[in-house]
């Protein structure tokens, strides 16, 4: 027996090395966690539950969006304000338990392995992101564009929708970067979620309480009917671009110099 | 060339337990190397500074001549890892999990594929290739984290407690693998507490003990040191303590031990040459009618391995009066007060 093994054990390490440079194997061990995350994401019950839970949804927002005979602007705010509200709450879930939850064999089980943290960290941040963001666009895209053609009273622009679906990917992206930021800094996941979520949802009462017209039903939409009708301004747009897009570059790098100051 | 260079290092956490003091070892290329010492002597957070998974609170890791650190994947791209508590994905098998490690290295597809099978085959894990890891027994999973600490052919190998729970088949079968691979050429760092385990496979040894560095060194050095001027007879006859008494009275520097019924441990005081008095104690012990059967060197790790721990003990405790509070005075003077103390 030992003679099979040892013949066995010099033919498995006798063959080629692995060949590429440093900065080939970092790239292919990225996509390789990419892949992997994105594999453990979707077979997850909270993203499968939410994904049902949105189609249901937006299959429902179709079917009453035909006989709904306000403009359908305030229709679809509705449902972005929804989305907001519960999306957020699964999205920050999702990206602040990213780190967290496997930091108790992070390092023996993933970064041993000829990994640095930032490939690992940046296939996370991409992970996470790319499932937020497609479950949003799966569901929302066809929704409003639906709902834009069958509406009793349609006064929605493709550039306006398509505004305020770049807003919406942004601020989700953002809570997507904010989470995993969060879940490198914790490591305990319960604390950083209810940190994350705490200050997530003030940031957003006091957000629509600073652009809502009245306390109405329509009034706390703000001005998002109107970005659907593709009235925004050009410094509107810029602004809440420039705002969204500081964290997008500013979170990788602070969550990334976090990550390499620590222990595994 | 050595391909493991720890120079100083030290590891303390949060400023509450210090893991490891001040330790330096070179590791030669083709050497495998027993990390041993008691549980909490710093075995793993040694392991875990090599691999630059954790940071020096003082000190240096080199690996293959270049400065490990957390960032340095590209050099932990040539060594294998067999962590303690193996952290499978349960959900996978053990061709997934293979391919998946494989990946992770950036090993190319079809090299994946061909040294997975290699590896199965060599860890005996071809008839367990399918099953979930989480339905395969212990010994199973040790070999299978093995084969993942070598698909990427790595030219260091570090095992931490890879024998720990494995049944002897399981064991001769991990210890036979090792030694295969010193065949090979691989470096090796094997953290163990299983002393016989390190006797049968490591050409050098450190002995870690509460994160000192009390022995670094060829094993046969270690159980020279550690038993110079010992020996072990195996001997047969009913005059066996009368000799030992006798002998006891004309060389009071001759210390006995009897390790069983037929075998008596030898110690004697003179530095250098013992063969006169070794002659005395063989000529006395065939005067009282004793059946001489074998002289042998004394030379297991582990009764090396337990009496540098003792040792240890007593020099940690005379360091600490001697050195650092200048009380060396009450060692000399009266021995049996600071050992009072600290027991």
């Amino acid at each position: 027996m030992t003679t099979e093994i040892n013949e066995a054990v010099r033919e498995a390490t006798e063959t080629l090395r692995p060949t590429g440079t440093a900065r080939k194997r970092s790239i292919a061990a990225f996509f390789s966690l990419l892949q992997y995350d994105l594999s453990t994401l979707w077979s997850s019950w909270v993203v499968r539950f939410w994904f049902l839970l949105t189609i249901i949804g937006a299959v429902s927002a179709v079917l009453l969006a035909r006989n709904y005979s306000d403009q359908t602007s305030f229709f679809i705010s509705w449902a972005l304000v929804l989305y907001s509200g519960l999306g957020s709450f699964v999205a920050l879930i999702v990206s602040a338990s990213a780190v967290s939850a496997e930091r108790s064999f992070l390092g023996v089980a993933i970064i041993s392995r000829g990994i640095a943290p930032t490939p690992y960290l940046l296939a996370k941040l991409c992970s996470r992101a790319i499932t937020i963001l497609g479950m949003f666009l799966f569901v929302m895209v066809p929704t409003m564009f639906i709902v834009q053609t069958q509406g009793l009273t349609n006064d929605m622009t493709t550039s306006g929708m398509l505004l305020a679906l770049a807003y919406w990917s942004l601020m989700l992206t953002v809570l997507v970067f904010l989470g995993i930021t969060v879940s490198v800094m914790f490591t305990n996941t319960l604390l950083g979620v209810t940190v994350l979520g705490v200050f997530w949802y003030l940031g957003l009462m006091l957000l629509a309480a600073a652009y809502a017209g009245d306390l109405t039903v329509d009034g706390v939409l703000g001005g998002l009917p109107l970005v659907l009708q593709g009235q925004s301004r050009m410094v509107e747009i810029s602004t809440i671009l420039i705002i969204g897009g500081i964290p997008l570059l500013v979170l990788p790098f602070i969550a990334t110099r976090i990550v390499n100051s620590r222990d595994m | 060339m050595d391909i493991v260079e720890i120079n100083e290092l030290t590891k303390i956490y949060d400023n509450r337990l210090v893991a490891l003091n001040t330790v330096s070892l070179k590791l030669p290329q083709g050497a495998i190397m027993g990390l041993i010492g008691p549980n909490g002597a710093g075995k793993s957070t040694a392991l875990m500074l090599i691999l630059g998974l954790q940071k020096p609170t003082a000190g240096s890791v080199s690996v293959f001549g270049q400065p490990m650190a957390l960032s340095s994947g590209d050099l932990r791209s040539r060594i294998g890892f067999l962590p303690q508590s193996g952290a499978f994905p349960p959900d996978m098998t053990s061709i997934t999990y293979l391919d998946q490690i494989g990946k992770l290295f950036g090993i190319p597809h079809e090299l994946r594929k061909k040294r997975l099978s290699s590896l199965l085959h060599a860890t005996e894990l071809l008839q367990a290739s399918s099953p979930r890891i989480d339905h395969l027994s212990s010994g199973q999973r040790t070999r299978l984290g093995i084969a993942a600490a070598l698909i990427n052919d790595p030219d260091l190998l570090i095992l931490d407690e890879p024998t720990v729970g494995l049944d002897p088949e399981g064991r001769a079968f991990t210890i036979s693998l090792i030694s295969e691979l010193r065949r090979n050429g691989k470096t090796v760092i094997l953290s163990t507490h299983i002393l016989p385990d390190a006797d049968q496979v490591c050409d050098y040894v450190a002995v870690l003990n509460q994160g000192k560095l009390i022995f670094s060194g060829p094993v046969e050095e270690m159980k020279r040191i550690a038993y110079l001027n010992t020996v072990d007879l195996t001997v047969a006859g009913e005059g066996v303590d009368a000799a030992i008494e006798a002998i006891e009275l004309q060389e009071p520097d001759t210390h006995f031990e009897r390790l069983g019924a037929e075998t008596v441990r030898v110690a004697f005081q003179q530095h250098g040459d013992f063969s006169v008095a070794l002659a005395n104690v063989l000529m006395e012990f065939s005067r009282c009618g004793v059946t001489l059967r074998a002289v042998r060197q004394v030379g297991e790790l582990e009764d090396a391995f337990l009496k540098r721990l003792a040792e240890d003990r007593l020099r940690g405790f005379s360091r600490a009066i001697g050195t650092e509070s200048g009380l060396g005075h009450l060692l000399h003077n009266d021995t049996t007060q600071p050992q009072e103390k600290s027991s």
